[in-house]
């Protein structure tokens, strides 16, 4: 008996083993349908796999006016600017806190957002609820950082003045580097947090009610319908949008951290991120050329740490994974 | 068979169709060239040439009403139209360089030594202009830049610019509320002793107002050092720029070699090997002393303030640039209707009037350059010949329709009509010039005097080493590597902030030198000496 069965396993997996048929006869077999997908090929190749050959600046003394094909070679020179500078060590590491705390915090609060949108009954409470917390992400950074000046600031600020008003001393805010990762992380929960909900409510609501409705009937609460119920249905989700996040993990929030850090040196400390710093190293220079070879090291990392870390989630969460 | 049949059927088809599409893109493109070449050659008979022009700041509003004007004026001379693009300061700089790095065609824009003028120059992005200027076909270009401005401005011994500038300064002075002084009981400040009483009294009397309001730039040029004439050195207010850090270069009496560069945290053996008064390092720093004495005055989040607190009333003192006093002063009394402004002007040779007091290199500090992309070369600069051809053109563009925004009054001046806010047009991008631009009426009489002095050439002395421009190319590396550490840190001392800048100077230094100070330090003698070998000054 157990034989057979066996034999029948091998048997299978010739099978599988023959269907998996060599590549070109895999195209013969199926041409029309690749032929299908040609077009979209073509124009993924030509607007997203063409323009990559620019990666060359990032190895040339680049000039627009002689243009990529005559621009001098330089190799590797113009990595060296962003590799020696003794700053690298503190940008990189502000970069990669600031953006854990931001995608941590961010996907927690979108979440809980979200799990609590899905519990309302009341149907006009949500809808203006919910456009409320989305709205913030419709605002410019710019804007947002004159709505932080006119909270933090030392002698008129909102916080500093409610301080004073209850007797306590206020704090200076832009004169203390410490209290800026917390600041920032605020500003973009308020900023983000809402907008991101919308996808875990999407995957949330496309839960099948069944599943809830019979958990009731073995009497869950509903408490336990979330954790047993809703957590384990978006984790998926979950995996799926902090894999791609980690593809992005290199890059500071500049349009964020200038705006609202500005010039300010007192604060670099804790909020200078690599894009902010390789402004102020090129803005004067403008030199293309060595801006390019910050993002191709930024860009490498990324990818690094999307194929790792999507590696990682094949292994413990197949369903999560990207590829 | 018959399935096969179909499926190369189809895929014919399929193929046929993708030609087609890639066909029809090309065909629509190449119809597009053709309509494009038809045009052209239809355009010198029907439709004008249209210049792209790239100017910051905000548009005036009334600004088409004067491109209106300017067209019907030449409709049957220049027949030229401008399209103007404006942006806020911070986002034109980084747009600019960025439409010349991908060679978009623009006709005219506006850059600046303080933007990034001469690296573009060195990138090869305008195009060389010396043929127009002298030049009896464009009399216009000929009557209003004289030979000593085009000898200043040339770079690499091209001129690549046509230089904006009325004066060639536009000295800092320090903006006090009068009508405070008057109520404290003192009598107009005439140097910084007084200057500090007044801000003291302030602090004591006036506890709600700001007692000196600077921005996130810190103290301006106010501590420096004037007394000294830079004819054989050059540092702060002075300092040649684009070296990542700022150097004080020191020449030899005769100025013909270079003794060496300091820096700021240098050891004091290094400023010991210079003769005096330069073999110390407080002749140049002393300043930072004085900043971090007056700190106590100026707001609590200096470096994030970049509201102007003078204007609103909120700061009884300022720093900025004489020249801005009748626009401060009319916004100042919109809020407080009270308030009363005067100038202090910190050069001591330049307020009481001196000759050959303000040291100037004759640069223009704005200037109108042609991109090497443009394709209107020539009509541009029929433009801007037209502009400076009569004074009639002229005052069109820099202050508006006569009689609608603005009247003429006395000997070359002109006085505001309540439009003129309509048409506040930044001359310093296009006009600005010193025989034409007209100056303003309504400042009062020592505002006046003051920006008479500035504009007469008898007021200023050639600092050393005027016509020289550092090329950062050779050390590019070590720039980027250098500057964004002595930013920060120039930031900070800037405001007056660091009570210890000498001991964080000299780390900050030893951290620069690991960084490639000395390379650049050492280029930046050899350029100014080559400079000097070949007969610069």
């Amino acid at each position: 008996m157990e034989n057979s069965i066996a034999r029948q396993d091998q048997a299978i997996k010739r099978i599988t083993l023959n269907k998996k048929p060599s590549f070109f006869k895999e195209i013969r077999k199926n041409h029309l349908l690749y032929l299908l997908t040609l077009p979209g090929i073509l124009l993924l190749f030509v607007f997203s796999y063409l323009p990559m050959f620019g990666i060359v600046i990032a190895f040339q003394n680049y000039n627009p006016v002689k243009g990529i094909l005559k621009s001098e070679f330089v190799g590797f020179k113009n990595f060296q600017f962003f590799l020696e500078s003794s700053d690298v060590y503190r940008v990189v590491f502000n970069t990669l806190f600031l953006n854990f705390l931001f995608i941590g915090f961010g996907t927690l609060a979108s979440l809980i957002i979200a799990i609590i949108f899905s519990e309302l009954k009341g149907k006009y409470f949500k809808r203006i609820a919910q456009t409320i917390v989305t709205l913030p992400n419709f605002l410019s950074w710019t804007v947002v950082a004159t709505f932080a000046t006119s909270f933090l600031l030392y002698k008129e600020g909102l916080i500093n003045q409610i301080l004073r008003d209850f007797g306590l001393e206020g704090f200076a805010f832009y004169n203390t580097a410490a209290y800026w990762p917390l600041i920032l992380v605020i500003i973009k929960l308020w900023h983000a947090a809402g907008f991101g909900s919308i996808v875990y409510l999407a995957t949330i609501s496309g839960i099948n009610p069944e599943i809830y409705e019979a958990a009731s009937m073995d009497g869950a609460t509903r408490w336990g319908k979330i954790r047993h119920i809703t957590l384990p249905m978006v984790k998926p989700t979950v995996m799926l949008l902090l894999l791609l996040a980690m593809g992005n993990i290199f890059y500071g929030d500049f349009g964020m951290i200038y705006a609202i850090v500005g010039k300010n040196a007192l604060l670099y400390p804790t909020t200078d991120v690599i894009d902010t710093y390789v402004y102020r190293a090129l803005v004067d220079l403008g030199n293309v050329s060595m801006a390019a070879s910050v993002g191709l090291i930024q860009s490498i990392v990324g990818f690094v740490l999307v194929v790792t870390v999507n590696q990682l989630a094949r292994k413990f969460s197949p369903d999560s994974a990207l590829f | 068979m018959k399935a096969s049949h179909l499926s190369n059927r189809s895929l014919v088809l399929i193929l046929v169709m993708i030609c087609l599409l890639l066909a029809a893109g090309c065909q629509g493109s190449s119809a597009k060239n053709l309509k494009n070449a038809a045009v052209k050659q239809g355009e010198k008979a029907s439709d004008p040439v249209t210049l792209k022009v790239m100017f910051f700041g905000s548009k005036p509003a009334d600004m088409d009403k004067i491109l209106a004007e300017f067209e019907r004026l030449t409709k049957d001379t220049l027949h030229i139209k401008l399209d103007i693009s404006w942006d806020i300061a911070d986002t034109y700089n980084q747009k600019m360089r960025l439409k010349m790095a991908a060679g978009e065609q623009i006709d005219m824009l506006f850059d600046a030594s303080w933007m990034s003028l001469e690296q573009n120059i060195g990138q090869g992005y305008y195009q060389p202009l010396d043929d127009y200027f002298l030049n009896d076909k464009y009399p216009g270009l000929k009557q209003a830049f004289p030979q000593a401005i085009l000898d200043a401005n040339r770079i690499n011994g091209s001129l690549y610019t046509i230089p904006l500038t009325s004066n060639y300064t536009d000295f800092g002075t320090i903006f006090i509320r009068k009508d405070l002084r008057e109520k404290y009981g003192l009598p107009p400040i005439q140097n910084m002793e007084q200057f500090q009483v007044f801000l003291e009294k302030v602090e004591q009397n006036n506890p709600e107002i700001i007692p000196f309001g600077i921005g996130n730039r810190g103290f301006f040029d106010m501590f420096y050092n004037f007394k000294d004439k830079q004819t054989r050195f050059r540092a702060v207010p002075h300092v040649i720029y684009g070296t990542g850090v700022e150097f004080n270069l020191v020449l030899s009496d005769d100025g013909k070699q270079v003794l060496g560069a300091t820096t700021i945290g240098d050891p004091e053996a290094d400023y010991a090997k210079l003769p005096a008064p330069f073999n110390q390092s407080n002749y140049f720093y002393s300043h930072n002393d004085k900043r971090v004495e007056f700190s106590r005055f100026i707001p609590a989040d200096v470096l994030s303030n970049v509201e102007d607190l003078v204007v609103t009333g909120k700061a009884a003192a300022g720093e900025g640039a004489i020249s801005g006093i009748s626009k401060i002063k009319q916004r100042l009394k919109g809020a407080v209707p009270e308030a009363d402004l005067e100038v202090f002007v910190y050069n001591d040779a330049a307020r009481t009037l001196q000759p050959k007091a303000i040291g100037t290199s004759y640069k223009a500090w704005n200037n109108i350059v042609i991109p090497i992309f443009s394709r209107h070369k020539e009509e541009s600069m029929k433009f801007i010949n037209w502009l400076y051809e009569s004074e009639a053109n002229h005052d069109l563009f820099e202050l508006g329709i006569e009689g609608l925004h603005w009247n003429k009054k006395g000997d070359h001046m002109y006085e505001m009509t309540p439009y003129a806010k309509d048409y506040l047009f930044p001359a310093y991008e296009l006009t600005l010039n010193p025989l034409l631009s007209r100056l303003n009426a309504d400042h009062d009489e020592q505002t006046l005097q003051y920006l008479q002095y500035q504009a007469s050439e008898d007021s200023y002395y050639r600092v050393a080493l005027s016509g020289f421009t550092f090329n950062p190319e050779p050390v590019k590396i070590e720039i980027a590597k250098v500057q964004p550490r002595f930013e920060a840190f120039n930031l900070i001392t800037q405001a007056g902030l660091e009570p210890n800048w000498r001991e964080e100077a000299s780390k900050l230094n030893a951290e620069l030198r690991m960084l490639g100070l000395e390379k650049i330090r050492a280029e930046f003698i050899k350029q100014v000496q080559a400079y000097i070998d070949s007969g610069g000054h």
